[in-house]
């Protein structure tokens, strides 16, 4: 009997248990996507967006773009491009504009012992942003909404991308201001010699320069096919932009008619260096097909 | 005779306890049905597709066969209620089981974070944008009172390290022009602060995190110091009114703690060295100054805390 009892207990006791576990609640939303029915703006379709832009942090030039860039999303993430930009407009930084009210309207009559140049001299030095482009990689992570002063509301998604930059500069000119070794000599023997600078250009600071980009971008839908996008980009390509020389190498010549040596300052690729140039593009998306579905 | 008492006591006590939290359960599910006895037509109508939810089938009339995902006002029929069918009573206790679950879900949650009467503290670092000559780390931070959800007043300020860049230098060997230079000492602003956009987004489609938009205005001072162009001068400082403008994000983490991050113009009338350099002292150079309007163009980034660090909602959901 004691022992019917104890088994009595010991499944009533193991009842308990299992209906408690079945009271527990679980959670309907685990392992579940955090949004359902949304629209799908990206998978499967092609964007091409026409933009203009501005570079910003230039030292001396600061460029206008047009162009456009081209887009096929392979996924809601992935998605591969093109862009193309060229500049129509430059105009002269805060820092050209100071630069050029301290110096002199033309050149010095001996430039051996005062080479400062002249405003027109310093300005056609530099070289200008004519072409930016480059195919990218492009990540888009999230995907959100937002509320602007509570009373616009619309979607959004925020993108991240790297590539190869190209950037087309054209050259400075700074051939009438300056003097080869034959021609200072020639100029000797005129008794001509004068308001020119000792500077032998090698290499000119213009033509194509490779190096990486990045940045990233936002989407702000208007509708399922268009959307106004907003991208910073930054380029680090090596460039000259003073279009002078940075290095101290020089050649030295014997002048015979003067019986002295003088030396030549060179301007070539080695007075080139590393630098950030970054961009901001402003255009408006658009997308095909123009159907966008809605996910499950 | 104890024993048998003792034993009889536990045996009731463990068939009778666990109906005590399914009965709590089912007495949610109880609200359940009150709301639906308030929305549903008698037993013997059937509602129009039209007024139904968009969650709910229609078409669904037996009780044993309705989705645990949906709702059907028509198996709320009282018949099928006080029906002594075992498996008629399971499954209806399943599908309002799984109601409840559902019932929980809000289509519009709440913020994740309320900010009145809370106090923000936002230690940043800084970096200046828009000077090619001469660049400055700023280090400092910001303390905020939330008069209201979306706006804030507080006092910020950090102090400035410059960093001479190779323009700088460039300037002086390339077009042989010697700059005038002023370096940043420190900045203290009285700002207010105004959440202007807020929104969410889902990272992957998994994580969601909500973010907002700030605009800000503030006045205040800034010290600056000039770097003179002869080495043998002295330099002096400036104490200029500020005027600063800016924009920020801030991706909220949890309830306390946000990633934060801005830009912010502080515009002063600051005076530099005259670009006439006959003046043979400091304090002539001083006196001869020349004043220009600057735009110092900060972007910063830092995290911001909130004390109280947790809050409670006053109502319902």
């Amino acid at each position: 009997m004691k022992k019917l009892l104890h088994f009595l207990l010991f499944v009533s006791i193991l009842g308990t248990s299992v209906s408690s576990f079945a009271v527990e609640r679980g959670d309907p939303l685990k392992g579940q996507p955090a949004v359902r029915k949304r629209v799908l703006y990206l998978p499967g379709r092609f964007e091409v967006t026409p933009s203009v832009g501005v570079s910003f942090l230039q030292d001396y030039r600061h460029s206008f773009l047009v162009g456009a860039k081209a887009e096929y999303h392979l996924n809601d993430y992935l998605s591969f491009g093109f862009a193309a930009h060229f500049s129509p407009l430059s105009i002269n930084t805060g820092l050209t504009d100071e630069i050029q009210a301290t110096l002199p309207n033309q050149l010095e009559d001996d430039t051996w012992v005062n080479p400062t140049p002249s405003k027109n001299a310093m300005m056609d030095a530099l070289n200008e942003i004519k072409l930016v482009m480059g195919p990218h990689i492009t990540y888009t992570p999230a995907f959100g909404k937002m509320g602007l002063f509570s009373t616009i509301f619309f979607n959004f998604d925020v993108y991240f991308f790297g590539g190869l930059g190209i950037v087309m500069f054209e050259a400075g000119d700074l051939s009438p201001y300056t003097d080869t070794p034959a021609e200072y000599r020639q100029a000797v023997t005129a008794g001509t010699a004068g308001q020119k600078l000792h500077i032998i250009v090698e290499e000119e600071n213009g033509g194509l320069r490779f190096g990486p980009q990045a940045g990233l971008g936002f989407h702000f839908y208007l509708n399922s096919w268009m959307a106004v996008n907003m991208e910073f980009r930054w380029m680090y390509v090596k460039r000259n932009a003073a279009g002078f020389d940075r290095n101290g190498d020089r050649i030295y010549e014997l002048i015979e008619a003067e019986g002295m040596v003088r030396d030549w300052v060179v301007v070539n690729a080695k007075d080139e260096s590393w630098e950030n140039t970054m961009f901001f593009h402003f255009g408006l998306s658009m997308f095909f097909p123009q159907f966008a579905p809605r996910s499950n | 005779m104890k024993t048998w008492a003792i034993v009889l006591f536990a045996l009731f006590a463990t068939w009778t306890l666990p109906a005590v939290p399914a009965a709590h359960a089912r007495g949610a599910d109880d609200d359940i049905i009150m709301e639906e006895d308030d929305t549903s037509k008698p037993a013997e109508e059937k509602p129009a597709d039209g007024d139904l939810p968009a969650d709910t089938d229609p078409a669904a009339t037996d009780p044993a066969a309705t989705d645990p995902g949906t709702t059907d006002p028509a198996a709320t029929d009282a018949a099928a209620a006080v029906a002594g069918d075992d498996k008629d009573t399971k499954t209806k206790g399943d599908d309002e089981d799984a109601r409840s679950y559902w019932s929980d879900i809000k289509v519009v949650p709440r913020k994740l974070i309320l900010k009145q009467n809370r106090i923000e503290l936002i230690p940043y670092m800084g970096i200046t944008l828009n000077d090619n000559l001469i660049r400055h780390i700023a280090l400092g931070g910001e303390f905020g009172y939330y008069m209201s959800d979306a706006m804030s007043i507080g006092v910020g300020g950090h102090m400035y390290m410059k960093q001479q860049t190779d323009r700088a230098y460039l300037t002086g060997l390339q077009q042989r022009v010697l700059p005038t230079l002023n370096a940043y000492l420190y900045t203290a602003t009285l700002n207010v602060n105004y959440e202007a956009a807020y929104g969410k987004f889902a990272f992957h489609n998994k994580k969601i995190l909500q973010w907002g938009i700030f605009l800000s205005g503030g006045l205040g001072v800034t010290g600056t110091e000039v770097i003179p162009r002869n080495a043998a001068h002295e330099p002096w400082t400036n104490m200029n009114i500020t005027i600063q403008v800016g924009a920020g994000f801030r991706v909220f983490i949890n309830q306390w703690l946000t990633l934060w991050g801005g830009v912010r113009n502080y515009m002063m009338q600051d005076k530099f060295e005259n670009s006439n350099r006959t003046q043979p002292d400091a304090e002539v150079g001083e006196k001869n100054a020349a004043a220009r309007f600057i735009n110092n163009i900060v972007f910063q980034i830092g995290v911001s805390v909130f004390f109280p660090t947790s809050f409670e909602y006053t109502t319902f959901k």
